[in-house]
């Protein structure tokens, strides 16, 4: 009885023991917390996060400005009510590219409240970094917003206003000010390094960073309608007449672990594919033109020489989209071609015809076509002509349609639809 | 201890009041015998009313007591599923003769009410509901809780899908949590298990939380479902806080608490039992009947060419897919026995079970051990192991935005095609990306859980006399599991083929454990007509695990092995929670007829903001036994018990493991890691959920037991609410868990057991539950919003002050822009109506289960209708539905009112006289029989079934249907052997 009353209580204390003495405080089992993380994972975050929805982000522009269709079986939304002009505000169509981006630029902030701890060439290479990026971040979004303006205060509370489209294009014209002039004292290199979509193209380095901030500017100051202002900064951006039309910054993918793939490719001869170019983009097409040789593929599957029609939601179509050739192509930020078509577009504006026909019969005589002559009747016209065909599904018609007000020219294909100008403020950033 | 001399002194007096009339005492010996058959009754518990003295039957029924300082006892006899007896003697006998019946209401039932103590069902001041293992599994099933669905009032069990394997939901008296967990707590022999439930990854393959909803929609199995049914021997249901609140932080849910077999005092016994049977669709939805002029209409030029390439044709897509019949094989062995020091059970099943689609089943092997010794009559030890490897294979279903999952690619495939192989190739699916028939026969989705429980019970009687006892009680044990998924999606189906890395392998471990020890000491004191029942203890209860999922693309062909592959991506999640707590708890009894508790348990956990506050949770109880109180005496021969119950208690439920941390999230590029922060932010603040239960009932037995009834009301107030509350996306995060609301549910829970005919040879005895609950937000913090579903105009539930949590709302709104309700996932009411007859040798009984009212999202008919399939297509019915889109949701809620015959059985026992003749008398007896699971069903649903949920165990957006693997039903032929 002894023995079994000993060995039963051993038992019992060594359950005990087992046990007890488990901590119940103990950090995170699944992820480090942010103030152990080094830089260079926040600066790789925020590169890596702007990649984020961005597939949605170019599907939804590309379907407003009647670029593309996206024949979504299994969620009737991007045929449906954006086409019809009545996205929910409440849904991922509005919200996940939104969230997206302040996502990445929370990063941003992250990096930039950990450079105000530094000094010097480190802390202005941060600097200069993070507020390229989270101006860039905020771009995307008042490109979604345009008149209902955006917030530029990253915020938890609900009650933090949004800001008119002129005060965000400001905030981010400043920004990207304030990131140049820290560039401009961040030494030779970064304390950090970026990936090939910006390193291959030079862009790594402090100067080279500066050039993509320079053209995101000149972006921003055509957007601003600011022509001047268009013209002196790409004057520091990587503008070249006689360079690569593609050479640029880009956003780059992979399928190493943890990385993504771009979500814009679908093999173009599937039996079905859903992201298929609008019909109107084939029928005013220029005969020759290279670009849209590259960009589409007119679908003849059977090979009876006759185009394949994809049917869906009463919409059709006979071309898919090969803007990327694999699901790690690259998709890019900004480039040559657009900043041409920049330069330009301030040209015309400021009535330089004859400059403005310049760069853009390069870029006509690159993919085959023969040169124009531009007056103040059609350079306009010719312009949005150019820049549909040049920057084809890289998120830019439907926001230069509203800009020129011309979004009733775009072709709408049901009865009942419509073209949007704008998505709905979300439904998450407004009381009530 | 001053409570303590208290009771002393008292017992003091009492003893000297008493001295004096002491006489010579009592020698009584006697046989227990069942009333039915007169065999002998080994185990019985003979109890000295009024004090602690005792004895057992031995294994020929015998039992002797000796009682040198009475000369009057009372002595109680009971025994499990026998009514209790009580016999008054006042001289010594030696043959004294008794004769025990079955308990068919229970009423003597000892029910589990704290974490070491009992109490008999009569003086209970709860509603709890208890199920023995005939009563639970008359008829075989995979998942132990689908076995409960209509057999107790306020117990709603309604299933995720129909497939093979499990994923069920289990819901006590209506919703307690919006965010948190929904699941009842379930303890298994003192174990806490995990009742994870794990997904797959199929949703990397589908892209199903891709878009419209990120929450996972694998559809997996909770993890309960890997405890055997047949294990099991009693199962008890602790509806709600004020009868869990003993189990505190954990119990908001309720608790489940089983106890598996064990042996008991007898000659070895074995049993065989052997099934055989299969399973069919339940239902068809129907499809679409195309002619050569609707085809062309639906698909243009190629849909006419491909209507006459098949002679316009009509094929059965539903039944070549659903068809198939599962034929469905178990086996049970066990050998139990026992003597007056050691008994033994051991249980064996093996089970296998085929699907009603081509490729998918369950099988089932476990094993089973329990025995109990005691090392003289202080010290009693019990020990439980179980060894269970489970084997589902689950097919590709549920919502999708690939069109990948048979359902969908249904949806898009209209009657004239044949999409079978021809000479072993398998055609391309002109109108959709994937041909499901190639699908179903390639594709794999295999889920193989190896799990061990394990139990540890050990009692000792430290200290005992005439009027006192002193119990020590450890429990302890461990519940762990691997777990192994495995996805692999062959590199030549379309989809595949098509993507631009054909070919995906995925292959996801989880290990489990879960550890718990409960050390209490219970003491007990009684005297006269009172007893005072104190126990204390201190819990630790600890979990954690760990799944790694690993995802593979450009599988090399024939290859199923990660590494042989073009790219990986792997994922890693861990759950890891230390809890510590204690309780104390008194109970008052006086002469059986008034019964008081009161007590409290003090519980913390590393889940809280704050990891070292206790958070308490009370409890008190009251119950009158009317009819022990002298004016009720006359009344006794109509009513001969009726009691009155009140219960009062809290308990809590656990903030998510994960909620008060920040995340950061890789997201790399260019080979270098990348961190982003979580969506959802961190609540450092975060608090348990608290639920407030007030109890009441009536329960009454009428013409000496020939019938009974209860009636229970609750109400619950639940604070603390733990929400996912949406925080402005321009924050950089989308969401964060707050405690942020109130909420109030109520029910009623009617319950009526009648034996309308009992003679010799003819038994019916009728069981008939009523229960509705209904709740409503009375407290909201943050901005009303909306929840489940995949978007607003697509159906989903409203969080608003004033609306039940499950109102159900869509695009339609009221003239001042607010949403109009269009649904409520709650139904109206349940019934469950139970009966069984023995009409000589046979016994049979069956099960039908009502529901009425609570509305079902049924997105499955939205997917038919665009892919133009639907079965009223050609009505226009369709096109006026689809027409509506974005503007009117009504058109796709549907009422999931429904009535099943969840079970029937028959069974013919051989008779007495006919055994004992074979195989020289080594037959105890020999059962035939037929049984069927969920036989039959009525509903106007237009979906498989209304009883559905697209998103698993969630508290609010159960009822979405996208189209999940159809139910079956299921029917046995069954043989049932005793040695």
């Amino acid at each position: 009885m002894k023995k079994y009353k000993f060995l039963l209580i051993m038992i019992a204390f060594g359950a005990l023991l087992f046990t007890a003495c488990e901590e119940r405080d103990f950090p995170n089992p699944n992820d480090p917390a942010l103030d152990v993380v080094p830089d260079q994972a926040l600066v790789s975050g925020v590169e890596a996060g702007t990649r984020d929805e961005l597939a949605i982000y170019l599907r939804v522009v590309g379907s407003l400005g009647r670029e593309v269709y996206y024949f979504e079986p299994a969620d009737p939304r991007y045929t449906g009510n954006l086409l019809r002009g009545t996205p929910d505000p409440g849904g991922f169509l509005v919200l996940r590219p939104w969230s997206a981006r302040y996502s990445a630029a929370r990063i941003a902030e992250e990096i930039l409240s950990r450079a105000a701890g530094k000094s010097g060439e480190e802390a202005n290479g941060l600097i200069g970094y993070a507020k390229t990026m989270r101006a860039y971040e905020l771009l995307l979004n008042l490109n979604y917003m345009d008149d209902n303006g955006i917030k530029i205060e990253l915020s938890t509370d609900i009650n933090t206003p949004f800001v008119s489209k002129q005060e965000a294009l400001n905030h981010i014209k400043s920004e990207l000010d304030d990131a140049h002039t820290a560039l401009g004292s961040a030494g030779s290199s970064f304390p950090f390094t970026l990936s090939d979509g910006f390193a291959s193209g030079g862009f790594d380095t402090p100067a080279g960073f500066d050039m993509f901030n320079r053209a995101l500017r000149a972006r921003v100051a055509a957007y601003d309608k600011d022509w001047d202002g268009v013209l002196s900064a790409l004057s520091g951006s990587f503008i070249d007449a006689a360079g690569d039309l593609n050479h640029g910054v880009y956003l780059v993918y992979g399928t190493g672990v943890g990385d993504q793939t771009n979500g814009i490719y679908e093999n173009p001869e599937a039996s079905f594919v859903k992201l298929m170019a609008h019909p109107s983009f084939g029928t005013d097409a220029e005969a020759g033109d290279g670009r849209f040789a590259s960009k589409v593929l007119v679908r003849d599957l059977d090979g009876n020489g006759q185009p394949d029609t994809t049917k869906f939601d009463d919409l059709q179509s006979t071309m898919s989209v090969t803007i990327t050739s694999s699901s790690t192509d690259p998709v890019y930020i900004i480039r040559n071609e657009e900043l041409l078509l920049l330069r330009a577009e301030a040209n015309i504006q400021k009535g330089n015809y004859s400059d403005a026909a310049t760069d853009i019969n390069v870029i006509r005589a690159a993919y085959g076509l023969a040169p124009v002559t531009l007056d103040a009747g059609n350079a306009v016209d010719q312009l949005l002509h150019e820049r549909r065909y040049s920057l084809f599904m890289e998120g830019h018609r439907w926001v230069d349609m509203r800009r020129y007000g011309k979004l009733g020219d775009l072709p709408v294909d049901r009865d009942g639809d419509t073209v949007l100008d704008k998505m709905p403020k979300p439904e998450t950033e407004i009381p009530g | 201890m001053v409570i303590k001399n208290r009771y002393k002194i008292f017992y003091l007096t009492l003893l000297l009041a008493f001295s004096g009339l002491m006489a010579q005492g009592l020698e009584i010996k006697g046989i227990v015998v069942n009333k039915d058959d007169q065999e002998p009754l080994p185990g019985v518990n003979v109890l000295v009313k009024g004090t602690l003295l005792g004895a057992v039957t031995d294994l020929d029924g015998y039992f002797s007591l000796k009682l040198p300082d009475m000369n009057e006892a009372r002595l109680e006899f009971s025994y499990v599923g026998y009514k209790t007896k009580e016999v008054v003697l006042s001289e010594s006998t030696e043959n004294l003769m008794i004769r025990m019946e079955e308990d068919v209401f229970k009423a003597s039932e000892i029910v589990v009410t704290g974490l070491a103590s009992s109490v008999k069902r009569e003086n209970l001041a709860n509603s709890v509901a208890t199920l023995s293992s005939e009563e639970l599994v008359p008829t075989p099933t995979e998942s132990m809780e689908s076995a409960l669905a209509g057999k107790f009032a306020g117990v709603n069990v309604s299933q995720n899908t129909g497939a093979p394997g499990g994923g069920i939901s289990v819901n006590l008296r209506g919703v307690s949590t919006i965010e948190g967990g929904t699941q009842p707590l379930y303890v298994v022999d003192g174990v806490i298990i995990n009742n994870a439930a794990i997904q797959s990854g199929i949703d990397l393959v589908t892209k199903a939380a891709g878009a419209g909803s990120s929450n996972p929609q694998g559809q997996p199995v909770n993890r309960v479902a890997d405890i055997n049914p047949e294990d099991i021997e009693n199962i008890e249901v602790l509806k709600g806080a004020s009868a869990a609140a003993i189990y505190g932080a954990k119990a908001s849910n309720g608790v489940i608490i089983i106890t598996t077999k064990k042996g008991r005092i007898g000659k070895p016994r074995i049993t065989f039992n052997q099934r055989v049977g299969f399973s069919s669709l339940l239902k068809k939805i129907g499809t679409r009947k195309f002619t050569a002029k609707t085809a062309e209409e639906q698909y243009g030029p190629e849909g006419l060419a491909l209507f006459n390439a098949n002679g316009g044709k009509y094929f059965d897509q539903e039944e070549l897919m659903y068809g198939e019949l599962g034929l469905l094989k178990q086996t049970n062995l066990s050998l139990s026995g026992g003597d007056n020091r050691t008994s033994y059970y051991l249980g064996g099943t093996f089970q296998d079970d085929g699907g009603i689609i081509k490729n998918t089943g369950y099988k089932r092997n476990s094993g089973n051990l329990n025995i109990t010794h005691k090392f003289n009559d202080r010290l009693d030890i019990n020990v439980t192991t179980s060894l269970t490897r489970t084997i589902s294979d689950r097919g590709i279903t549920g919502n999708d935005n690939t069109n990948t999952t048979f359902g969908f690619s249904l949806a898009f495939t209209p009657s004239f095609l044949d999409l079978r192989p021809k000479n072993g190739v398998y055609p391309d699916h002109p109108f959709n990306p994937s041909n499901p028939f190639h699908t179903r026969d390639v594709f794999k989705n295999t889920e193989t859980v190896t799990r061990t429980i394990n139990a540890l019970n050990l009692k000792w009687n430290a200290w005992r006399t005439e009027t006192q006892n002193l119990d020590l009680v450890l429990q302890s044990g461990f519940d762990a599991y691997a777990m192994e998924n495995f996805v692999f999606s062959p590199p030549e189906l379309q989809y595949e083929k098509n993507s631009d890395q054909p070919g995906a392998v995925l292959n996801g471990k989880t290990n489990s454990l879960n550890w718990n020890t409960y050390l209490s000491a219970v003491h007990l004191y009684g005297e006269g007509g009172y007893s005072f029942r104190t126990s204390a203890g201190l819990q630790f209860e600890n979990l954690e695990s760990d799944n790694v999922l690993t995802e593979a693309r450009s599988v090399i062909v024939t290859q199923q092995n990660v590494d042989q592959s073009g790219s990986v991506n792997v994922y890693e999640n861990r759950v890891k929670q230390v809890d510590d707590g204690f309780y104390i708890q008194e109970e008052f009894n006086y002469e059986d007829m008034l019964f008081l508790t009161a007590g409290f348990r003090g519980d913390r956990s590393s889940a809280h903001g704050d990891v070292n506050k206790f958070f308490y949770y009370p409890k008190a109880s009251a119950s009158l036994r009317l009819s022990q109180l002298d004016f009720w005496e006359g009344m006794k021969d109509v009513i001969n018990e009726a009691k009155v119950r009140v219960a009062y208690g809290e308990t809590g439920n656990a903030p998510p493991a994960n909620a008060k941390y920040n995340s950061l999230v890789p997201n790399n590029v260019g080979g270098k890691t990348g961190l982003l922060l979580a969506s959802r932010q961190g609540n450092p603040d975060i608090r348990p959920e608290r639920t407030q239960e007030i109890e009441t009932g009536l329960d009454f037995s009428f013409m000496n037991d020939m019938g009974n009834v209860e009636f229970t009301y609750y109400t619950q107030n639940i604070t603390d609410l733990i929400l996912i509350a949406d925080v402005p996306p321009s924050s950089g995060f989308t969401e964060q868990y707050i405690n942020a609301g109130s909420m109030n549910t109520q029910g009623i829970e009617f319950s009526l057991g009648i034996i309308p005919v009992e003679n010799e040879t003819f038994r019916w005895s009728s069981k008939v539950n009523f229960y509705k609950t209904w709740s409503e937000i009375t407290q909201l913090d943050v901005d009303p919003f909306n929840k489940g579903g995949f978007a607003t105009f697509l159906g989903t539930y409203r969080i608003e002050e004033g609306l039940s949590p499950t109102t159900i709302i869509g695009a339609e709104k009221n003239a001042d822009g607010s949403f109009k309700p269009i649904g409520n996932e709650t139904p109206d009411f349940e019934m469950g109506f139970n009966n069984n007859f023995k009409i000589g040798d046979f016994s049979l009984g069956f099960l039908v289960h009502w529901k009425n009212g609570g509305d079902v999202i049924n997105l499955g008919k939205l997917i038919t209708d665009l892919g133009g399939t639907t079965e009223d297509y050609d009505t226009g019915a369709a096109a006026e539905r689809l027409s509506k889109l974005g503007s009117e949701t009504k058109p796709y809620v549907e009422d999931g009112s429904y009535i099943k015959l969840r079970e029937a059985h028959i069974t013919y026992t051989l008779p007495q006289e006919m055994t004992k003749s074979l195989f020289n008398g080594a037959l105890d007896y020999l059962r035939v029989g037929v049984s069927g699971r969920n036989l039959y069903m009525i509903t106007d649903y237009t979906g498989y079934d209304p009883e559905v949920s697209q998103f698993g165990n969630v508290a609010i957006g159960r009822s979405v249907d996208t189209i999940p693997y159809p139910s079956s039903r299921s029917v046995y032929f069954n043989l049932s052997l005793g040695l």
